[in-house]
């Protein structure tokens, strides 16, 4: 059972859980910092906990905080919306550890899923296609060349820890290669903490479908149709649609 | 790919909600590209189609509930959703802030607009630029296509420079109607609405 849940985020997301637990019956417990006073999340949920000053790194991406937060008003869950702390195994695991349910999946799929070479490789295991590519992380731009010219160029140099296009290049031909390696490599640095670089065959123009799942705890699976993300802007998606209906 | 989808959620042992991510070519070839160990921005439009309250049935499974179905729902009609954000079009996309002065939501049949604007809100500097996610459904894609361009024309958002009028140039273009668009879409549609 889940009485009250805490909601580890702000906006429309933020929003979209604490309607979710109000037609549950749940009581729902924002977090929120001094520049979300006024915010709409701040002011719908049952209960709030000011969590520090606006900038994200001192409130909403503050795991110490959070936990506390979820403590004192007695919650049993954490959702995390999306962003912030929803893919941060670390995050799930301070949750397991002060008892409180995660809301999605446990840290040990997050770790392996969230590391983009190993999630390939256990699709690739499991009869999945996938694109040709280095099978883990490629070491230096000379190991980089030599893959491109195996699988042939174009070839997307990508951060192993990335997301949203920072830490990817695409290379053309093999006299791109020692530049899109390195800048890659330093952005995935600074965006992610981390500059491990994987390469895999650049797909043209291609579209961006994905299926949306539910699995429980039993390991039944419901998938819920596929959703057309190719309008994108610099890999931000604008506009998404469903179904999958795209002419060739 | 809904086939691969369940195959992919259990060869990770998965639970919850989940998104795996597929580029498809133009050979209808599609590769697994990575799996979001989250709920999407985008999920509504497949709450549209499928009628499944996906937010909720997170918090149902994390309960330990099991699924009352399985397998591929069958989904019904089609559904479109719009990134509004507080970027300007005409600037290379820049987000901006400022207090909405004047807020006015779409609204009649198959229109649902999930976002944390009100009038009088003053946008904190410090976040992501998305202000809103207007999402419509019809029984069919042109159908949806109308019915956003008409949301479009309803939804008043002033008091801050957002994307909305950017979505008519993708809505009306020939090419989107008639679904003839990859990922280069915009790139290759490059040129911003008019003033």
């Amino acid at each position: 059972m889940i009485s009250r849940i805490l909601i580890a985020n702000r906006g429309e997301v933020a929003l979209r859980v604490i309607r979710a637990c109000k037609e549950l019956g749940i009581t729902s417990v924002a977090v929120y910092s001094e520049a979300d006073v006024q915010s709409l999340h701040t002011l719908e949920a049952d209960e709030k906990v000011c969590i520090g000053p606006g900038p994200v790194v001192e409130s909403y991406l503050r795991i110490p905080c959070i936990i506390g937060a979820a403590e004192i008003t007695g919650c049993d869950a954490i959702h995390p919306g999306y962003g912030f702390l929803a893919e941060n195994p670390d995050f799930v695991e301070a949750c397991e550890e002060n008892d409180l349910i995660f809301i999605g999946p446990s840290a040990g799929i997050m770790r392996r899923m969230g590391d983009k070479s190993l999630a390939k490789q256990i699709m690739k295991q499991a009869r999945i296609p996938v694109i040709p590519g280095s099978d883990g992380a490629v070491a230096d731009v000379a190991e980089a060349s030599r893959l491109a010219q195996e699988f042939g160029y174009p070839v997307l140099m990508k951060a192993s820890a990335g997301g949203g296009g920072r830490g990817m290049r695409m290379v053309e031909g093999p006299e791109q290669m020692e530049k899109a390696f390195n800048m890659a490599s330093s952005e995935a640095e600074t965006a992610f903490g981390d500059g491990t670089m994987y390469l895999e065959k650049a797909v043209l123009n291609p579209h961006h479908v994905e299926v949306q799942v539910l699995a429980d705890k039993a390991g039944s699976v419901l998938t819920l149709g596929e959703r057309d993300c190719s309008i994108q802007r610099r890999h931000q998606k604008l506009l998404e649609e469903s179904p999958f209906t795209a002419a060739g | 790919m809904a086939e691969a989808a369940i195959a992919a959620c259990r060869a990770c042992g998965y639970e919850n909600a989940g998104t795996i991510e597929f580029l498809v070519d133009d050979m209808r070839n599609f590769y697994f590209m990575e799996m979001n160990t989250r709920v999407q921005v985008e999920h509504p439009v497949s709450e549209m189609t499928t009628g499944v309250d996906i937010v909720r049935e997170q918090i149902r499974i994390a309960a330990g509930s099991t699924l009352e179905m399985t397998g591929s729902v069958r989904t019904r009609g089609h559904a479109i959703e719009l990134r509004i954000n507080a970027e300007d079009p005409h600037n290379d996309f820049q987000p901006n802030t400022g207090t909405v002065s004047r807020y006015v939501t779409p609204g009649g049949p198959g229109i649902r607009v999930d976002s944390h604007l009100y009038e009088g809100y003053e946008i904190p500097m410090f976040y992501d630029s998305l202000l809103a996610k207007l999402v419509v459904w019809d029984q069919d894609r042109p159908g949806a296509i109308s019915r956003a361009l008409r949301a479009l024309d309803e939804y008043v958002i002033e008091g801050v420079v957002t994307n909305k009028d950017f979505f008519r140039g993708i809505l009306e273009n020939p090419d989107f109607a008639a679904g003839r668009y990859t990922t280069a879409f915009l790139e290759e549609n490059a040129q911003p609405p008019a003033p």
